[in-house]
């Protein structure tokens, strides 16, 4: 499987976790892989993006517009995700528009929670190169009941 | 056997420890700053009992990990870019006295640069120095290249730098290794003061010694040439991570007519390289930051093209899109232009709740005219809300104010208040010499030292004031005593968070300052917020906004800055995001109509 993933959103929203979720996932299945992530001083509330190159690749840094699959957690962030993904790509907006994750976060009492929740969403769809089981492995406790919550959100919606 | 998906400071992390290293010593600063802890971690998690601890500085880091190779130990020492320049005095003397053991001096570039002054090249700093230099492109050539360094330091008794770039420190590949094996070293100190307190006349000497070992080691220097095809007329010659943007972006563009020379240690330059290079036509050189291969390159050959040459650009990071588009017009590749980026990145914000803020919305109330000197940290940030004026280098703002100040009186001018604001490990690292220079020269400001008790840009290492180790308890260094130490006589220590007892008091330390001559300091003292949070029993203050009493003066918003409390233009209101609101309460003292109330 050759596939180059964007995650992006803003700082505080837990790109970076999903990004090592990903990344875990794609360890266990057996797959080369390269990230790159935004550190340091962006992440206080700045623009923070994630790159993940499963397959064969020697960089960690996708080229504009050769991406497959944009996760993307701020509406106002589109654009920056937008840039490096390919025209036909598979796009996953958090938004009030289609699926709210950071609504339903806090109609649970837990914000931080968003992140997970939209990580069950988007599995729920066929495109998606990750299963179920393969995702709930490696999160941790306390967050898998919020990704269960997202994964069962997706039929009502 | 474990297999994870690591970071090339982890991975490099994992290279020292396999590599022997006993002594790691390290001072934080983006992107080098998870190498010592997840040293820390192997080093726990094998039980190896190595040394592994944060130092107040480069320099001090520097010179302990040094006088480990000394006595025949394996050190390294960690730092990013700018850190390597308060290290640089030791390691040029280092480079000629040379050393017993081994010694890898790894320093992580910030080509960008994205949280750094400058984009300087760690490579030049090595030909400047004459110390070898390894450039590693991938996080496990990042491991594999930290136990090359400790081999060739051991062997020609040098030490050896191994620099890392953003891309590569914060890139993450899937590693596999083994049980770290344990290590048993024969410490000794062999006295030979000609050589490790060798005077200027013996220093001539070893430099003719550091001559002849760079010379040998050029020769170890190794290089791989990827050939695309035998009738290839054109080279691209690169090191680091330049070269896996280089391989990804010729797939990309589906090109074969250019082959790619990768030199593992860009200084000192291979002789054989020379031959190479007869074989081709058009030589594209590809380095981040400077032109350290061009420049050795020029004197096989002159007719190559780079950074010289106005090709390759003289600033920012050389990042894939700009590689695609730099090949594929040098070498005429047809492909189809990115569009343009132009769409906005948000900037960094102090974190909701964060006690900085406090502290600046005091100072600028305080003193409207005045003017702030800062310093390198979160509260650099302090920039948005317009208080902060300066930020040099690590601990200059106490130098800096002491400066204002005398270029004020010197001229008989009116003194404008002058309060320098400085992070808690900032004046560990170089604040507490710039305090005793500035007590000494009688300067008068008011200096406010943001003690929000750890390091918190860089992930949170602990400051002496905990003394908190790796292995555990150290010992504390406490800070009033030590600037009680420095000579001030006026120090006060204050809860930021109450607004209004802060601006009290800087006005009261202004008008001392100025009638004594003296400097005066505030210690602001309140944990950082995301520490806070992390607590069990951390208590969640919930506001709420009433509407009725909210004029929609937007000095909460506009003013105090806090980013969970969002300005709404159609209904004139703030409303609060409790999807980012860590729950402070501080912005209960900001509204003067007291329309945030506490639920
Ligand atoms: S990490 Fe801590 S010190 Fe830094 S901006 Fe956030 S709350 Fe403030
Ligand atoms: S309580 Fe007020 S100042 Fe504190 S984080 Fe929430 S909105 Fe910001």
């Amino acid at each position: 499987m050759n596939k180059q993933i964007i995650i992006n959103g803003v700082g505080g929203q837990g790109v970076i976790f999903l990004s090592q979720i990903l990344s875990k996932v794609t360890l266990n299945k057996g797959f080369k892989i390269k990230v790159a992530e935004t550190l340091g001083m962006a992440r206080r509330g700045g623009s923070v993006i994630s790159f993940l190159k499963i397959g064969d690749y020697n960089s960690p840094m996708i080229i504009p517009k050769d991406g497959d699959i944009l996760i993307c957690l701020h509406e106002n962030e589109l654009d920056n995700g937008l840039y490096y993904l390919k025209e036909n790509g598979k796009i996953y907006l958090n938004s009030n528009k289609y699926f709210d994750a950071t609504q339903v976060a806090l109609k649970h009492n837990n914000p931080k929670m968003t992140n997970v929740i939209f990580l069950g969403y988007i599995t729920k769809d066929r495109d998606f190169p990750f299963s179920y089981e393969e995702i709930i492995e490696v999160l941790p406790e306390k967050s898998k009941n919020y990704f269960d919550i997202g994964y069962h959100e997706s039929k009502s919606n | 056997m474990h297999k994870e998906i690591l970071l090339g400071n982890e991975a490099v992390a994992l290279g020292l420890l396999e590599g022997g290293c006993n002594v790691i010593s390290a001072y934080p600063g983006t992107p080098s700053s998870e190498v010592l802890p997840y040293a820390n971690h192997l080093n726990k998690k094998f039980n190896l009992q190595r040394f592994v601890e944060w130092s107040v500085n480069e320099k001090s880091a520097f010179e302990l990990a040094y006088a480990n190779a000394i006595a025949g130990g394996n050190s390294a020492v960690i730092m990013k870019q700018v850190g390597l320049n308060v290290a640089m005095d030791p390691l040029m003397s280092a480079a000629y006295i040379g050393l017993k053991g081994a010694m890898v001096v790894v320093v992580a570039d910030d080509p960008g640069p994205y949280s750094s002054q400058t984009e300087q090249d760690t490579r030049f700093a090595a030909m400047f120095a004459k110390l070898p230099v390894l450039d590693p492109s991938t996080p496990q050539e990042g491991r594999e290249f930290a136990k090359k360094a400790l081999k060739i330091s051991n062997k020609y008794e040098i030490p050896v730098i191994l620099r890392l770039t953003n891309r590569v420190s914060h890139g993450k590949q899937d590693i596999e290794y083994e049980e770290i094996p344990k290590i048993n070293l024969d410490i000794k100190f062999e006295k030979n003061p000609q050589r490790w307190a060798a005077i200027p006349r013996f220093r001539y000497l070893q430099h003719i010694e550091l001559n002849n070992k760079i010379k040998k080691l050029a020769n170890e220097n190794e290089y791989s040439l990827k050939k695309y095809n035998d009738k290839n007329k054109n080279l691209i010659i690169t090191s680091g991570c330049c070269y896996s943007h280089i391989i990804d972006s010729l797939k990309y563009l589906n090109c074969e007519k250019v082959d790619v020379l990768k030199l593992d240690m860009p200084y000192p330059l291979n002789i054989e390289v020379s031959d190479i290079i007869n074989n081709y036509e058009n030589i594209l050189i590809i380095e981040e930051t400077m032109p350290v291969i061009e420049y050795q390159i020029l004197k096989y050959r002159n007719n190559v093209d780079g950074r010289l040459t106005g090709i390759i650009p003289g600033e920012g990071e050389l990042s894939i899109d700009k590689i695609v588009k730099i090949v594929s017009e040098y070498f005429k590749i047809k492909f189809v232009q990115f569009p343009e980026f132009n769409t906005k990145s948000k900037k960094p914000e102090l974190c909701p709740g964060c006690p900085h803020r406090s502290s600046f919305y005091a100072i600028i109330k305080a003193f409207p005219k005045g003017i702030y000197p800062s310093d390198i940290g979160c509260y650099t940030l302090g920039l948005n809300m317009n208080a902060v004026d300066t930020c040099l280098c690590m601990g200059a703002t106490i130098n800096q104010a002491s400066g204002f100040y005398h270029a004020f009186k010197s001229q008989n001018k009116e003194i404008p208040p002058i309060v320098a604001t400085i992070g808690d490990s900032t004046f560990y690292h170089s604040g507490v010499t710039a305090l005793i220079n500035s007590v000494y020269n009688k300067s008068a400001f008011v200096l406010v030292v943001l003690d929000n008790g750890t390091t918190a840009m860089t992930g949170f290492q602990p400051t002496p004031e905990s003394g908190i180790l790796n292995s555990g308890h150290g010992n504390k260094v406490p800070l009033k005593e030590v600037i009680k130490g420095c000579g001030i006589e006026k120090i006060h220590v204050l809860n930021p968070n109450n607004i209004n007892e802060m601006i009290e008091c800087l006005k009261e330390c202004w008008d001392y300052s100025v009638k004594n001559e003296k400097i005066s300091v505030i210690i602001a003292k309140e944990p950082c917020t995301l520490l806070k949070l992390r607590e069990k029993d951390y208590k969640f203050i919930k506001i709420k906004i009433n509407e009725d009493k909210c004029t929609g003066c937007r000095v909460c918003s506009d003013k105090f800055q806090c980013p969970s409390l969002i300005y709404d233009e159609k209904r004139k209101k703030v409303f609060i995001d409790y999807s980012t609101c860590n729950g402070c309460g501080v912005c209960v003292q900001v509204c003067k109509f007291e329309a945030i109330e506490i639920e």
